[in-house]
């Protein structure tokens, strides 16, 4: 990824994490997201247009039940959160990879996005594998660490 | 006289939203019905008659523009007051859907404030 492409990814997200769940997101560094976590959702989805890209993020499980109970205005301990934590970081990756596309390639642009399908990390050394490989935008939102990137 | 709004979106998060938004609305008789895609929704359209419709555009099975050609074909969008919610920030397709006879297109993410803006102007020209 290239600075734009990085700085891009960096403010949709803050945006994004304020409108739909009212989080704040602030930059870090990859060695500060230090792990107190083991359980993640890595998701995905595929945006084809003037230009194919894979979107991917992943977060720690606790962080999208906040984000689903924030969004629905419910507790994290209630059922429903946690049943639709999933389903909230899927509709998270539709929504922010949407408008990076915009963002780089214009408002002419047309993209048809995949539908994004996400699955559950229960080994902290996968984040590691993952953030190693892919050299994401590493974010902390609320404490949280969340790594998003494109490839 | 009671209405009848149909959330189309495969996001069980979105669709509780929106819901949810619209029971914050001060009025008697909204009756609310869900589907996950537009294949679903058309099952929906067949059997009730709606009135309002909130549709995103990216679903497996049908999605949004598709269900909106079938929808203009069938000439069935006059009486019915779309409204297109989605992350989709293309003009283009924008342009495109609106020149189907879709009421407007509001892109996520959304605000309850912004939601209750427009459901409100929806009900005021309803009631005009």
């Amino acid at each position: 990824m290239n600075k734009r492409e990085r700085d891009t990814l960096k403010s949709v997200v803050n945006s994004v994490m304020r409108d739909f769940a009212f989080l704040f997101s602030e930059p870090a560094l990859p060695s500060l997201a230090i792990l107190n976590e083991s359980d993640f959702f890595q998701a995905s989805i595929r945006a084809e247009g003037p230009v194919n890209i894979e979107f991917h993020l992943c977060l720690a499980t606790s962080l999208s039940e906040e984000i689903a109970g924030n969004v629905l205005g419910i507790s994290t301990k209630d059922a429903n959160t946690q049943e639709l934590s999933e389903d909230c970081t899927k509709e998270l990756l539709n929504i922010i990879s949407s408008h990076v596309v915009t963002r780089l390639n214009g408002e002419e642009a047309v993209f048809q996005l995949s539908i994004p399908h996400a699955q559950k990390i229960t080994k902290s050394i996968e984040w590691n594998i993952l953030m190693y490989r892919h050299r994401p935008v590493t974010l902390m939102v609320e404490g949280r660490p969340f790594m998003i990137w494109m490839d | 006289m009671g209405l009848k709004i149909l959330i189309v979106d495969d996001s069980a998060t979105i669709r509780s939203y929106i819901q949810k938004n619209i029971e914050m609305v001060d009025m008697q008789e909204i009756q609310c019905f869900q589907a996950k895609n537009g294949k679903l929704a058309y099952e929906v359209l067949s059997q009730e008659k709606i009135d309002i419709l909130f549709l995103d555009i990216n679903m497996p099975e049908m999605n949004g523009v598709e269900l909106v050609d079938k929808l203009h074909k069938e000439n069935r969008i006059e009486n019915l007051a779309i409204f297109i919610i989605s992350s989709d920030g293309s003009e283009t397709r924008k342009k495109e859907i609106l020149a189907k006879g879709v009421r407007q297109f509001v892109r996520k993410p959304f605000t309850p404030e912004m939601f209750s803006r427009i459901f409100a102007e929806l009900l005021e020209r309803r009631a005009a």
